[in-house]
């Protein structure tokens, strides 16, 4: 555990000092800066009972290539630059060396994700004179569980491969299936699996009703941005029930399932990538 | 007792062969080195003890351990000076030999190690401004770091000034009288000849001769040229009769003599002093072990 941690210590401080964090950091900040004063002056976040809720969504785009671009060199870096055989020369294990980076990580992205969070809190105080701190607190655990998620198969793809330029195109083809390509293709091809029909349900609903068939609920949360997108609704609303001892509307299991796609995002790709990277030739 | 034991370790990368049926042992407290040119297998070798590759076949244990089974306790007893690496550009070299001695779960103190590795004035810089004579200082320092019982050193004196290097074998050198082992791979073979009780040398793989370095010359048959200064040159007296001797040469204050086995200078000094002459001085020029590795390499083998 000792060397595990001190590798996580390592990991932190040497990222913290890069430059590219906090060119990251700060453009997604600018990103929910000006997408909050844009929807202020437009009026869009006056007519909603969540302003918060709905202004962390511009994360679950943007979020995913900050965790790569944090994370994509995380190990596979170790191993084209030379040091994993510093590393690996202590008294550890790969073991220790792939969950201690994770963690490492991890913690680099959750610094990095909680700064314009903070900024955020503080603009919708100043413009609305309070938060709900259900809405903050939900909305922040959603957030970091998306946050991890992302981390969690950019790390898990980072141990699994020899090259850093496989490592981007594989990250970049996993994005692309689950951002881009997730309406128009994927989702598409589902339905006509479910239903024989390639017309997929509306996406304006899908958030807090149960309109849609049972399939596309779960379906769509299959895309971490859609489990995190359905998560900033359904934890705060969980939040508010448990405080006030009232029943949580919002379709229960297929939230879950949500919460679930994200942890299993989280785990298993870095499970993966440890197998492989134990087995490898470091040469 | 052997602290390093290879038995039959073999490598092959697809149909290359890059380690073949090495088998050696190295004995607590020595310092070996391990000779070759570039791509003759050393790294390979080396990269099997800390199990950063695997055999395809054999076994190289290090105080009984094998690396696959047992990594942790093998990069435990081994210090690595590796080949081939890098440093954490971010972090200084203070923030290096800490991490090293949290890695190691040591008590020594940061200071001391980088004053003994000359980095004292360098500590708080971080790495990516470092030479590279520093950065290998610096590997080195988190190489002893933990008392090792066995120090890999992979080309250490790589990126080092003569001054360093000097300093490197001094250290290798008090290291070694404390009873840590050292296995010391190296092409430049001065270097070897100046530190080293034994010597193996590998060549395409293969472990092709391992010895003292003295005892590599005795088996090769290797010439030495025997200097004497004398005040007045003899006439020949069957100098170049004796066994061992090839040729002899008279200048006017000297006499050159060449011999392939050792124990005639002897007899060829009482020769020259049965005529009268007195010796002034004694020079005795060997082949280095250059010569010696390339006349194994190529040719005059050693079965």
């Amino acid at each position: 555990m000792r060397s595990l941690q001190a590798i996580a210590r390592k990991d932190f401080t040497d990222s913290l000092r890069t430059r590219s964090l906090w060119v990251i950091t700060g453009l997604m900040t600018l990103l929910i800066v000006s997408t909050w004063w844009a929807n202020m002056s437009s009026g869009v976040l006056q007519q909603v009972d969540r302003p918060f809720t709905l202004a962390i969504a511009q994360f679950s785009l943007w979020l995913p290539l900050a965790a790569i671009g944090i994370g994509f060199k995380s190990v596979v870096g170790e191993r084209s630059s030379g040091s994993i055989r510093v590393l690996l020369g202590q008294p550890c294990t790969r073991r220790d060396v792939v969950f201690g980076t994770y963690a490492g990580r991890s913690l680099i992205l959750v610094a990095s994700v909680l700064i314009p969070l903070l900024i955020l809190s503080v603009l919708v105080i100043t413009d609305f004179g309070t938060i709900a701190y259900t809405e903050l607190l939900g909305g922040t655990i959603a957030l970091l569980l998306y946050a991890l998620a992302w981390i969690g198969m950019t790390v898990g793809v980072s141990s699994s491969v020899a090259s850093e330029s496989r490592t981007i195109g594989l990250l970049i083809g996993i994005y692309a299936l689950v951002e881009p390509l997730w309406t128009s293709f994927v989702l598409p091809i589902c339905s006509f699996i479910f239903t024989g029909s390639r017309q997929i349900p509306s996406q304006l609903t899908y958030l807090r009703s149960l309109k849609e068939p049972t399939w596309y609920l779960y379906v769509n949360r299959l895309s971490p941005s859609n489990a995190f997108n359905a998560a900033r609704h359904y934890i705060p609303d969980l939040l508010t029930g448990l405080l006030h001892g009232t029943t949580v509307a919002g379709p229960h299991t297929p939230n879950v399932f949500g919460i679930v796609v994200l942890s299993v995002w989280m785990t298993v790709p870095v499970f993966i990538g440890y197998r492989r990277f134990k087995h490898a030739e470091l040469g | 007792m052997a602290v390093l034991e290879i038995r039959n370790l073999t490598k092959r990368f697809g149909k290359t062969t890059a380690v073949h049926d090495l088998d050696l042992d190295i004995n607590e407290g020595e310092v070996f080195g391990f000779l070759g040119q570039n791509g003759a297998g050393k790294s390979t070798t080396i990269d099997m003890l800390l199990d950063f590759i695997r055999p395809t076949d054999g076994t190289a244990t290090i105080s009984g351990h094998n690396p696959q089974h047992d990594p942790r306790t093998v990069r435990e007893n081994i210090g690595i000076l590796p080949d081939a690496y890098s440093l954490y550009d971010q972090l200084t070299g203070r923030e290096h030999i800490e991490f090293a001695i949290t890695m190691n779960e040591s008590e020594e103190d940061p200071d001391a190690i980088l004053a003994r590795v000359g980095l004292a004035t360098a500590s708080d810089r971080p790495t990516g401004s470092y030479s590279k004579g520093m950065r290998q200082r610096l590997a080195f320092g988190m190489a002893l770091i933990g008392d090792p019982s066995v120090l890999i050193l992979d080309e250490p004196s790589t990126g080092l000034d003569p001054n360093g290097v000097e300093e490197m074998r001094t250290i290798i050198r008090e290291e070694a009288d404390n009873g840590t082992t050292v296995f010391f791979s190296s092409h430049i073979l001065d270097q070897v000849e100046a530190i080293c009780d034994r010597v193996g040398i590998i060549d395409d793989g293969k472990l092709i001769a391992v010895d003292t370095v003295a005892g590599l010359r005795n088996t090769v048959n290797t010439r030495s040229t025997l200097i004497l200064s004398v005040d007045s040159v003899p006439p020949s007296r069957g100098i170049s009769d004796l066994e061992g001797v090839t040729n002899v040469e008279y200048t006017d204050e000297a006499i050159e003599v060449s011999c392939t086995n050792p124990e005639v200078k002897s007899s060829v000094i009482a020769r020259v002093e049965a005529t009268g002459a007195s010796v002034t001085d004694i020079t005795i020029e060997q082949t280095s072990l250059a010569e010696l590795f390339s006349k194994i390499t190529t040719g005059g083998k050693i079965e």
